[in-house]
């Protein structure tokens, strides 16, 4: 799909989404009397804005047959979307993994991985990285700091208990 | 008043463990700044507790210490990593980061800690001099005039700092809506929040800019054609280097336009820095005869909110000191520490504590200046992780935001929000939305909100009666012509394009 054909279908989205926000406004549950300025009016109000505007966007986009002009889309690098996914992959398994297994495991494990995702030649760098941060976030944020941090449940929170 | 003053600097003197104390809350702030989801209000939290052992002049004086180190701390992560370390730090990030990327690392932060001296003790004597009548001031601002600076900030950003005014005016009607899930701020309504309890509190700030500037870049930088090299694209060695004179000279006009800005905006009670930080920035946009290049690094947008925010922080003590009512988050934190001393803040402390108000000025306008100290050697530390490679920077961040983020609420939700918001300004900037429109429509939403319904209750629902006061008519006026300009400027470049093809 090109980026004209990106940025067109997001302003349809859009479009959607604006006419999804009144509606959804609209069944907003009011306590009392209704008032002319009640709490579904702000958000209607926003609604409309987004509408006339994407619509305006999108006749932009019609008429001119290709984006309306924009700060980045011209400058903007070629993506690569293996690399992309595999990040975000990570990342979220990352977020999961926290609430499961904890700060100590999880955090090693992403490094880890998250390290190999660009070119780095360093072997021993990469193997000492992980350990090495993980344990200074550790000690800043729940030693000096006495913050929380994330323990796992079950066996993981009975191992984490007793690094921090 | 120079009684009060004579007072405060002979405690100061005969106590000098007070310097030691502001030494330490400069530094502690400072770091908590500049740890993406810490912010300054955390650091005021930690230390609130360990006031009690001290006199409460020292104590107000740690805490002060903490509020201004770390209104700067922020925009060190903001400008080496685009990751702005509190919330006043997002704006900064906007301009400081583009400066970086293109080896302006040193000049960013030099221009950003001389920025928020220049400001911090702009409000701090403005605080000293004028603390009551400002407060009066401040107390005179209705909702009408609360939502006229609420739409200018915006419409100044979106139609002048972005190339196309439709899409710039879509983000900040974006950051506006996403402002309005959770529950409603006068009827108590649930709203877009579809059942989740989650959402009820709303939409949490620090995570959702952690998640659009800092995990947006990381994966911006995973997805691009891998270059080998450094955390930025400078590869000359980071220097932190204040300005010149002369760069600072072509500076003098935001840099005073801001100040003023941030204190007044600070002493609005309830407002803060952040939004501060915003105005002047879309100010500085509106000001300048480069508002087409803000957003690729242009000094001016960087000094704005950097002065304004450090002015904000002695703009939001007038009403803390003078009236007793918190102008800011951390403000109000500090008033929890002046309670436990037994101390209530407000038009009698002025006169019953002199003392103790006077050596906060003081101490405030020493720790700016500790702040220019010890900032370099805390920015020249963290810009040593630059010349570390990306693979190593881009992961450790992505923790760093998710460890900052959960130790703020002890709440994985807010890792939620700030996964959703790297994925949505990830998306917004493929798309070449600016998302600075973005991020001020989410800090001014509830203020505009509150107080449109609530000006428009007091003149019952006759708009023009509350857009009509001199005050909120004038600077309504000036939205409405920065709006004219930009769709003018959008039409102009339009039809230049048709022209060309």
């Amino acid at each position: 799909m090109t980026r004209y054909m990106l940025d067109l279908a997001f302003s349809i989205v859009l479009l959607g989404v604006s006419i999804f926000l009144w509606g959804a406004a609209g069944k907003f549950p009011v306590f009392g009397a209704p008032s002319p300025v009640g709490a579904d009016f702000w958000p209607r109000l926003i609604a409309a804005g987004i509408f006339v505007l994407s619509a305006v966007l999108i006749a932009q986009s019609v008429l001119s047959g290709r984006p309306a002009r924009d700060t980045e889309t011209d400058t903007a690098p070629q993506i690569s979307i293996v690399r992309l996914v595999l990040s975000a992959i990570l990342v979220i398994g990352y977020f999961l993994a926290l609430g499961h297994i904890g700060f100590l495991i999880s955090t090693i494990v992403f490094l880890g991985c998250a390290i190999n995702l660009l070119p780095y030649g360093n072997r021993m760098v990469k193997l000492i990285f992980p350990i090495v941060f993980t344990v200074a976030m550790i000690a800043f944020f729940s030693y000096a700091l006495s913050l929380p941090l994330p323990r796992g449940t079950g066996v993981f929170y009975d191992l984490n208990i007793l690094f921090y | 008043m120079i009684e009060a003053f004579s007072l405060a600097i002979n405690y100061m003197v005969s106590h000098p463990i007070s310097f030691v104390f502001l030494i330490f809350s400069v530094v502690w702030g400072i770091a908590f700044g500049s740890v993406p989801g810490l912010t300054g209000i955390v650091g005021v939290a930690l230390l609130i507790p360990f006031t009690f052992v001290f006199d409460p002049i020292e104590g107000l004086l740690l805490l002060s210490g903490v509020y201004v180190g770390s209104t700067f701390g922020g925009s060190i992560s903001a400008i080496l990593f685009n990751t702005p370390g509190s919330p006043e730090a997002a704006c900064t990030a906007l301009e400081g980061y583009p400066m970086a990327k293109r080896g302006e690392a040193g000049k960013a932060l030099g221009l950003a800690l001389a920025s928020s001296a220049i400001g911090g003790i702009f409000g701090t004597i403005v605080l000293a001099l004028m603390a009551p009548a400002l407060a009066r001031v401040a107390l005179s601002f209705g909702p009408a005039e609360y939502f006229a600076l609420a739409v200018l900030g915006i419409t100044a950003i979106a139609s002048i700092g972005s190339k196309s005014t439709t899409k710039g005016l879509l983000a900040g009607l974006m950051g506006l809506i996403l402002a309005t899930v959770g529950l409603d701020p006068i009827s108590g309504t649930t709203r877009f929040t579809f059942g989740n309890t989650m959402l009820l509190t709303g939409i949490s700030f620090v995570p959702a800019i952690i998640g659009i500037f800092a995990l947006a870049e990381v994966l911006q930088r995973f997805s691009e054609p891998f270059r080998e090299g450094h955390g930025v694209d400078g590869k000359e060695k980071v220097s932190t280097q204040l300005p010149t004179l002369r760069e600072y000279l072509q500076l003098k006009f935001t840099l005073l336009r801001s100040s003023i800005i941030g204190t007044i905006v600070g002493a609005l009670p309830g407002v803060g820095a952040t939004t501060a930080s915003f105005i002047s920035y879309s100010e500085a946009v509106r000001w300048s005869d480069k508002s087409k290049k803000f957003g690729t690094g242009v000094p001016e947008g960087l000094a704005a909110p950097e002065s304004a925010n450090n002015a904000a922080v002695g703009g939001s003590m007038i009403p803390l000191l003078a009236l007793g009512i918190p102008g800011s988050a951390t403000t109000a934190v500090m008033l929890g520490g002046l309670t436990i001393h037994g101390i209530v803040p407000g038009p009698l402390m002025m006169v019953q504590n002199k003392e103790l108000v006077y050596s906060v000025f003081i101490g405030m306008l020493l720790a700016n200046i500790l702040m220019l100290v010890f900032g370099l050697r805390a920015a020249r530390l963290f810009a040593k992780v630059l010349d570390m490679p990306y693979a190593l920077v881009g992961p450790a961040i992505v923790v760093m935001c998710m460890t900052g983020v959960y130790a703020l609420n002890n709440n994985a939700a807010d890792i939620a929000v700030m996964l959703a918001f790297g994925a949505f300004g990830f998306a917004l900037r493929e798309l070449g939305y600016p998302i600075a429109p973005l991020i001020i429509g989410l800090v001014l939403g509830p203020v505009a909100e509150e107080s449109l319904r609530q000006g428009l209750l007091i003149v019952d629902y006759d708009f023009w009666a509350m857009v009509s006061r001199p005050i909120a008519g004038t600077i309504l006026t000036f939205s409405l012509l920065s709006l004219g300009y930009g769709f003018y400027g959008q039409f102009q470049a339009w039809r230049a394009e048709r022209r060309l093809a």
